[in-house]
């Protein structure tokens, strides 16, 4: 046979194509499970299956190099609980008893023993032994349920699973790609879950202009399935060159916060997928220490974040801040935990600490407490820029305007250079399906590096802004005009003109007609 | 001068190009817009491969004739621009090479456009059955002169055209101006007001009475009392199409019953509707909803069109978008935000006189509008006019 023919049976490459059509057909089954509902339930199915996998792919490898090197290996998890013991074999167990290893406190594992079912085992792993990464798994799957009812469908996802192979840096750099795509398709399912998801254009612009340099810290407080941290691996991986360098960008350059389960989980696997081998993210609420508390050993060099807008939290939230800056609004204690975060010596770059922040246009013009946090913003950093961006950015989660401020600790600022993001000639506003686009941010990237005004950025002195009780929603001088502003004398003087400007049109059109029905 | 130009099939000048390629999950793809009527390609978008599900697409070339195989009956079709090269469709568009020895790019596009070509388009198949295949594409005709004459005829043709799009152009700016007029008078009357030293104070010094309307469930059974709603408010006045009805006690008729003379102000809304508001003047019993705040004004000093005429002019919506608020979604003006609206008004006689002003004012915007839309309509026409005298040879 022709198959023979082409030797002894490699594991089977799997290209982009044949990756995408895997998870396509894993999203196929699901879909005809009564448990789960949309996107929203499928997503974190997958990525626990993915989860589990993936570990196991990684301490296969881990074993075989400590063997290799005559070292003890200490696994995260123990048999029968590992990918290998009970899902690897495909005619392994399946249907209820697949349903009640996974789900129920104490059950028959797979080997026959009577024991802690699968999650209930997962959720009690410490870091007692000294591996830091039970820990992570613990956490990962407190926040997670099987909701699958049916336990041979089930099998049928694991099995397609098991295709995957996690140690491959090709398939790793592919499948990262399809998460972050799977993960987009789930904001569009639903509304809610775009609080986890911030455009992809937007990160890639705020993590360029902001260059985090090899050798600085990296920081997202409100991490949500991780894109600044993505991107800001990505930024920081092309300026790896030496070994030495890998593991510094591995171990000590990026870490995030995400008290929400599922965001956490999505986080973890889509760094994971990208590359980074043992993501540092804090699973409480980056807000839970007192602010004054924050001293130079927490702080970080660069901060890329969009924090949460309008949301409310808990009186006890609040009262680790000053009490002349408590506020409900999430934004705004975000704001503060930045400015506090923010290392005050210089990086190793040899840099400002450095930050870029998603605020609601809300955070521009608010008084009060608002205004005195905008105070120290102006008075102690440097706000160099503001980026104002137009409606439906965020669509479908809010279609309000926002704005990216970037500042730095260089300060006290000088002036604050607004940058007005424009529409698509034509457009008059983004929306789901028409979102907006990373080489719209060309000409400000290139205006990034030489500042000169005009029409779409200005200049403001501080002092003006201090002046005006730090409101700092401050309009295009070079906007075109609203017409309706204008004189009605104007306007009318306006129309007549145009309209003889017509009349003149129509005649050369007459004659141009006439000169053709001449020759 | 009638020039006979032969009229040969497009198959002896186009070849259907039918060659795909395999969508690669980590690259970005542009994927263009065939727009109906012939308006010709745009660009789409441009989506990861991995969000594109058919993974087997053609690759346009710039100067390509594309037709949209199920659009194609109402023009969508074009060929392909310059800065669309690249671009790729799905299995239902057909691509066609030109023969550019033959015919020019510019002449297959404007011909496209023709009443001539789409009657051709649109004769094919059954009614029912939207879909084109290529075949039928390569068996329309074109009337074909030679190559030189080609480049003249689409010269003459993009003179003409650049003369009526600069003319829709200014038609277009001047509609949008002749709309704003109104308006602009009003908030300059306003704004000249404190000139000619009208007492200034706020809006709530002239309310009477105001109050939030009912947000009782209302439904389409007409024997109820009509409620109007923030939909019915458009562009300044009631319209009172689209209604729902309410049932109400007696108690909530004597706060709820609307009295000529009434403002009604939408109290929620996006942000650039917020505020707008209508006189109610019907002679018939009228509640409204929870969106909207009844104001009654005291009518021996102020003129309830005249209040409506300010708060919808450019100064009220400045002062609704200054005092709205919003953090997400809806933004919002309360009732007290609204009466601290700052208003000047003369006496009743002079509001009277500049109410009759804007009237006669409106009368002459409305006449203007209207040979302004004629007009409109008709410069709609002559580019099609001007490319059928052209493809008749008559150009």
């Amino acid at each position: 046979m022709r198959r023979r023919a082409k030797g002894p049976t490699a594991p089977a490459p799997t290209t982009a194509q044949s990756l995408g059509s895997l998870i396509k057909s894993a999203r196929d089954i699901m879909r005809k499970d009564k448990g789960l509902n949309g996107d929203l339930d499928r997503l974190p199915l997958l990525t626990w299956i993915m989860f589990l996998k993936f570990l196991d792919d990684l301490e296969l490898q881990r074993e075989e190099e400590a063997s290799l090197a005559r070292k003890k290996f200490r696994p995260a998890l123990e048999a029968p609980y590992r990918w290998r013991d009970w899902a690897a074999n495909p005619q392994g167990v399946t249907g209820d008893e697949l349903l009640a290893f996974i789900n129920q406190d104490e059950t028959v594992r797979p080997d026959g023993t009577r024991g802690p079912g699968l999650f209930a085992y997962l959720r009690a792993l410490t870091s007692a032994n000294g591996d830091d990464r039970r820990d992570v798994i613990a956490t990962v799957f407190r926040g997670v349920d099987n909701r699958m009812k049916s336990g041979y469908l089930l099998r049928d996802v694991i099995n397609k699973i098991a295709g995957i192979h996690f140690t491959s840096s090709e398939e790793l750099h592919t499948l990262g790609a399809l998460y972050e795509s799977l993960l987009r398709e789930m904001r569009d399912a639903a509304g809610d879950s775009g609080e986890f998801y911030t455009p992809r254009p937007v990160v890639r612009f705020m993590v360029a202009v902001t260059d985090p340099r090899l050798g600085e810290t990296v920081l997202d407080p409100a991490s949500g399935t991780g894109g600044f941290l993505v991107e800001a691996f990505n930024h920081l991986g092309a300026q790896v060159k030496t070994v030495a360098d890998r593991a510094t960008l591995q171990r000590r350059s990026l870490s995030g916060c995400e008290p929400k389960p599922l965001p956490y989980l999505l986080c973890q696997m889509n760094l994971l997928l990208h590359g980074l081998d043992a993501p540092e993210i804090d699973p409480g609420n980056a807000l839970r220490h007192k602010l004054s508390e924050i001293g130079e050993k927490e702080r970080v060099d660069v901060i890329v974040t969009n924090p949460p807008f309008g949301g409310e939290e808990e009186k006890g939230v609040q009262g680790n801040f000053p009490e002349d800056r408590q506020t409900a609004e999430t934004a705004l204690l975000f704001l503060q935990l930045i400015m506090r975060k923010l290392r005050r010596r210089p990086t190793s770059a040899g840099l400002p600490a450095r930050a870029a922040v998603v605020v609601p246009n809300g955070t521009l013009f608010g008084d009060g407490v608002c205004a005195r946090i905008k105070e120290e913003l102006l008075k102690e950093f440097n706000l160099h820029t503001i980026v104002r961006l137009p409606n439906g950015v965020f669509a479908p989660y809010t279609s309000i305007p926002t704005n990216l401020l970037f500042f730095d600790r260089s300060g006290p600022t000088q002036d604050v250079w607004y940058y007005e993001h424009p529409l698509p000639e034509g457009r008059k506003n983004y929306t789901k399906t028409t979102p907006i686009q990373f080489e719209e941010f060309t000409a400000c990237q290139a205006w990034w590096t030489h500042r000169k005004e005009n029409e779409r950025a200005w200049k403001v002195p501080a002092t003006e802004l201090l002046a005006s009780n730090c409101n700092l929603d401050r309009k295009n001088p070079r906007a075109k005009e609203d017409i309706a502003h204008l004189p009605p004398e104007q306007i009318a003087a306006s129309i007549l003109e145009k309209e003889q400007r017509i009349a003149e049109i129509m005649g050369r059109i007459q004659k141009l007609l006439a000169r053709s029905a001449e020759s | 001068m009638k020039r006979e130009w032969p009229k040969v099939r497009l198959g002896e000048v186009l070849r259907h190009r039918k060659e795909f390629v395999t969508i690669d999950d980590l690259t970005t793809y542009r994927r263009p817009r065939v727009q109906l009527h012939a308006q010709g390609i745009v660009l789409r978008d441009e989506v990861p491969g991995t969000l594109i599900k058919t993974k087997q697409q053609q690759v346009c070339r710039a100067g390509e004739f594309l037709v949209a195989e199920i659009d194609a009956k109402v023009g969508g079709f074009g060929v392909v621009p310059e800065a669309l090269d690249g671009t790729i469709v799905s299995s239902h568009y057909f691509l066609f090479d030109l023969d550019e020895a033959k015919l020019e790019r510019g002449f297959l596009d404007y011909f496209i456009r023709t009443l001539a070509f789409r009657e051709q388009v649109e004769a094919q198949g059954s009614t029912n059955y939207a879909a084109i295949r290529p075949a039928d594409v390569l068996g329309y005709e074109i009337p074909l002169p030679p190559l030189a004459e080609q480049r003249r005829v689409v010269a003459r043709i993009e003179e003409l055209a650049a003369q009526i799009h600069e003319a829709c152009t200014l038609r277009h700016q001047t509609a949008e101006e002749t709309e704003v007029l109104v308006a602009s008078k009003v908030s300059h009357i306003f704004g000249n007001g404190q000139v000619e030293g009208w007492p200034g104070r706020t809006l709530g010094d002239y309310v009477l009475d105001d109050c939030y309307g009912t947000s009782e469930k209302t439904s389409d059974d007409s024997t109820g009392i009509p409620v109007l709603r923030m939909g019915n408010i458009q562009n300044g006045h009631l319209d009172l199409h689209d209604l729902k009805f309410l049932h109400l006690s007696e108690k909530e008729r004597a706060k709820l019953i609307l009295k000529q003379g009434d403002i009604l102000v939408n109290r929620t809304n996006s942000a650039d509707l917020v505020g707008k508001c209508a006189v109610f003047h019907v002679d018939r019993d009228f509640s409204f909803a929870s969106y909207l705040i009844r104001l009654r004004v005291d009518q021996e000093r102020a003129h309830p069109e005249l209040v409506a005429a300010y708060i919808n002019s450019p100064l009220g919506r400045a002062y609704m978008l200054s005092e709205k608020r919003q953090m997400t979604g809806q933004a919002n003006v309360n009732a007290t935000k609204l009466k601290a609206l700052p208003i000047a008004l003369p006496s009743l006689p002079e509001q009277r006189r500049i109410l009759s002003e804007l009237d006669a004012l409106q009368v002459q915007v409305d006449a203007m509008r209207r040979v302004q839309t004629e007009t409109t309509a008709e410069l709609a026409t002559l580019l099609p006019a001007v490319l059928d005298r052209a493809f008749k040879g008559e150009l």
